[in-house]
């Protein structure tokens, strides 16, 4: 892990705690837009159950063997650095369910219908979550029930499909009749990996099938996950929605907001959503130099502008 | 009433004959009383209240201290097909949580900590749909005068009155006289409601052997010596979690079959070490304590302990899971010059003094980002009492705990001459029989005799397990292959 978080500051500035943040996925505007304009936003939610004490402690590590620095502003950087051998490509936590909701369907899915070729009626399920039970029966009724092979060899197609690597770890991390699962030290030792590598070679894994279903590869597995989340709030979608025809003031007027939330809004859009954004005549905000707080908003809107055109951030 | 009884139970349970004690328990509860049952580890305690479940096809409510155990106990009732049971915990989200109380008639079986038990919004359905029974498992958590007491426990004799369940069953397996009356007086059990079933704690098929060595490395030296004398299933116990990863890295080094079980575990990985155990995948598991709860594995023939257990209590819950199938089967303890002194330690550990308490009630804000363990359990005390209850609670459960360790402590040093198993069952019967000692009942004994001992143990025939273990990571093809 503390490998890990050295890549994630090589080459950016951030202060420790935004960065504790972005992994967690505390989604906050200030948060978010460090995310952005460090393209840190795949990293978003990777690692919800990371406990504060261990990852300062981390921190202090790092700091303590001078692999990272702290600079004047308090955020903490290192040198870039070439990324090593393996490194997770799929993840993206904003516009995906959180990651181990997707793994608790997946695996029940898979010890359902393993079960189901078993010959096993009576089992326990994998997962306790009831809703994601309801979710993978009823899904199993609907889709899989009637086509069982064809349910089964869509899956396999996914998997075959993928990296080994990606594969070995995902399958290996599924349950089924008299299958069990491999503890993360097995998969480490026969990886040559740390425990900690293999969980995350196994998020990306599953962003990785994930994107995969939901780009329509696997027909009967599509209602199976939840559908993809919009990164913009449907808070910031109706503020922009309004925005097309009326001033911030006005929007901020109809929607019983602050105007800075609403400036808020169209930044969030900005990084997140499907288009570049530009400041608007139509938004009358007061000429440059009149309102230092709007001037602000205008450099960030304009950097995020520059980020994306960059090719930086790629969200939807 | 019997026959029908034994006809429910062949069905349900595809078994002829009820274990001791049994029989007794779910009689009384069909007839509407409330029962105090205190039945030896490997007894089948479960069978108890969900065999009385089934007939009476109303909701049974099961207070349990421990996630895990409540995780173990509802797969096996999924499993074994025995009514719709669910967890009531933290493990569920809020809406899941909802669903259940709002939907109570879709469940025969509903698990709960004292925690959850307490939340008004449970009583409130409870109340609305009705209890059946309610079951208290491990039921000497309740009483201060026990080594495992949990502050919630005391809240239960509230819940109780609100919820006026039809019957209330406790449950335990070791419990001294004045638990079991502590357990009485906090439930509202009264004699002329409740029938008390008591068996003796004794399993007279474990041979118990203490054997002190000179070192830890002698034990280390010992172990593989010991498990290649001992045929079939081994459980090792721990007490630091870090000390059974090592000896289990030793272990596998040597070919030996081992799995790890901690707390640590995920839900899958416990599942499936549970599984590959069950099918002889696994021989040997090294485990902290937190390995056993709801492990019903009729063949192991030996627990080790590698340090001495807190409590003669916990002493007899892990040996309880040795020879549950009556044959033979040992209980060793390798004990090192260190260890009595470090139980002794440990007795003492982690209780705050009375300036600590009385600062903390005081300005609990204070102390909001304290994780000291002192500080973690006095906000676990906090919700159920003031600090002059806590500090009285507190005093009380140390000096238990102190006389466990005590008790614990004169189990393993008391002269050679003094018979082992005897003073288990003076510790837990309420009417101990006296022993008669031969070699087969227990000893304490140099390495080389224990070695010796072990080759004249009447092993049954199937012990030796011959399952290989399948690799425990597989190749995508083989993987797939498998699954489906």
């Amino acid at each position: 892990m503390p490998t890990f978080l050295h890549y994630l500051f090589a080459g950016r500035h951030v202060r420790p705690v935004t960065m504790y943040h972005i992994l967690h996925g505390k989604r906050t505007f200030s948060n978010l837009y460090a995310a952005f304009i460090n393209d840190l936003l795949p990293f978003w939610g990777l690692l919800p159950h990371l406990s504060r004490p261990r990852y300062e402690e981390m921190i202090d590590y790092l700091v303590h063997q001078k692999l990272l620095t702290e600079a004047p502003d308090e955020t903490l950087t290192a040198p870039p650095a070439a990324l090593p051998a393996w490194w997770p490509t799929h993840v993206a936590g904003l516009t995906m369910p959180a990651y181990r909701e997707i793994g608790d369907i997946l695996t029940l899915a898979v010890q359902l219908i393993s079960q189901v070729q078993h010959q096993e009626r009576h089992f326990a399920p994998i997962t306790p979550h009831l809703l994601i039970q309801q979710r993978v029966k009823g899904w199993y009724e609907q889709a899989a029930k009637t086509d069982l092979p064809g349910t089964i060899a869509e899956f396999k197609s996914l998997v075959t499909a993928m990296p080994e690597l990606a594969g070995t770890v995902l399958v290996n991390r599924l349950v089924g009749a008299e299958t069990d699962v491999a503890s993360w030290q097995d998969l480490a030792a026969h990886l040559g990996f740390e425990p900690f590598q293999v969980q995350l070679v196994w998020i990306d894994a599953l962003a990785q099938l994930y994107q995969a279903i939901a780009g329509g590869q696997a027909a009967r597995w599509q209602g199976l996950l939840p559908p993809p989340t919009p990164a913009v709030t449907r808070s910031a979608q109706a503020t922009m929605q309004l925005l097309a025809d009326q001033s911030v003031d006005q929007t901020a007027q109809q929607r019983q907001l602050a105007a800075s939330t609403i400036r808020e809004h169209i930044l969030e859009a900005a990084m997140l959503g499907p288009a570049v954004i530009h400041e608007q005549p139509g938004w009358r905000l007061p000429p440059a130099k009149a309102d230092p707080v709007v001037d602000f908003f205008r450099g960030r809107l304009a950097a995020i502008a520059r980020q994306r055109q960059s090719g930086g951030v790629r969200l939807e | 009433m019997s026959d029908d009884l034994h006809a429910a139970l062949r069905q349900h349970f595809g078994f002829s004959e009820f274990r001791p004690g049994q029989e007794d328990v779910i009689r009384a509860l069909l007839q509407g009383r409330n029962c105090l049952a205190v039945l030896p580890t490997g007894q089948g305690k479960s069978l108890t209240y969900q065999l009385p479940t089934l007939l009476t096809k109303q909701l049974t409510v099961v207070v349990s201290p421990l996630i895990a155990l409540m995780i173990d106990q509802v797969k096996h009732l999924q499993e074994a097909n025995l009514g719709a049971a669910v967890a009531l915990n933290s493990e569920l989200t809020w809406d899941e949580q909802q669903s259940v109380l709002n939907r109570l008639d879709k469940w025969r079986y509903l698990f709960a900590a004292p925690e959850t038990l307490t939340r008004p919004d449970v009583v409130a359905a409870l109340q609305h749909h009705g209890v059946g029974l309610l079951v208290v498992d491990e039921a000497h958590c309740i009483s201060e005068w026990g080594p495992d007491f949990r502050p919630a426990f005391l809240q239960l004799g509230h819940v109780l009155q609100l919820l006026q369940p039809q019957r209330v069953l406790a449950l335990t397996a070791t419990a001294s006289p004045r638990v079991r009356r502590d357990i009485c007086r906090r439930l509202g059990l009264t004699a002329a409601n409740t029938t008390v079933v008591s068996r003796s704690v004794d399993r007279p098929n474990i041979w118990l052997d203490t054997c002190p060595v000179t070192s830890e490395k002698e034990k280390d030296t010992l172990l593989p010596k010991l498990l290649a004398a001992i045929p079939g299933r081994v459980i090792i116990y721990f007490n630091r979690k870090q000390r059974a990863n090592e000896v289990a890295i030793a272990l596998t080094a040597q070919g030996i079959a081992v799995g790890r079980y901690h707390s640590g575990l995920e839900r899958d990985e416990r599942r499936s070490l549970q599984h590959q155990f069950r099918e002889g995948y696994i021989r040997v598991v090294c485990a902290t304590n937190a390995f056993g709860m709801g492990i019903d594995q009729p063949n192991v023939r030996a627990v080790i302990h590698m340090a001495p257990p807190t409590s003669l209590e916990d002493y007899l819950q892990a040996i309880g899971r040795a020879g549950r199938d009556g044959a033979p089967a040992a209980a060793i303890t390798l004990l090192a010059p260190g260890d009595i002194p470090q139980l002794q330690q440990d007795a003492v550990r982690g209780f705050p003094p009375a300036s600590l308490i009385r600062a903390y009630f005081h300005r609990p804000a204070q102390f909001a980002k304290d994780e000291t363990p002192e500080i973690a359990l006095l906000k676990r005390y906090r919700a159920f009492a003031d600090a002059s209850a806590v500090t009285q609670l507190l005093a009380a459960t140390q000096q238990t705990r102190q006389t466990s360790a005590a008790q614990m402590v004169h189990f393993y040093t008391a002269p050679d001459t003094i018979c082992r198993r005897q003073l288990v069952l003076n510790a837990f019967d309420p009417e101990p029989r006296q022993v008669h000692h031969t070699a087969d009942c227990c000893a304490v004994t140099t390495p080389t005799a224990l070695l010796q001992h072990l080759t004249t143990l009447a092993w049954p025939a199937d012990a030796a397990l011959r399952v290989h273990r399948p690799e425990p990571v597989q190749s995508v093809a083989v993987r797939l292959a498998q699954l489906f």
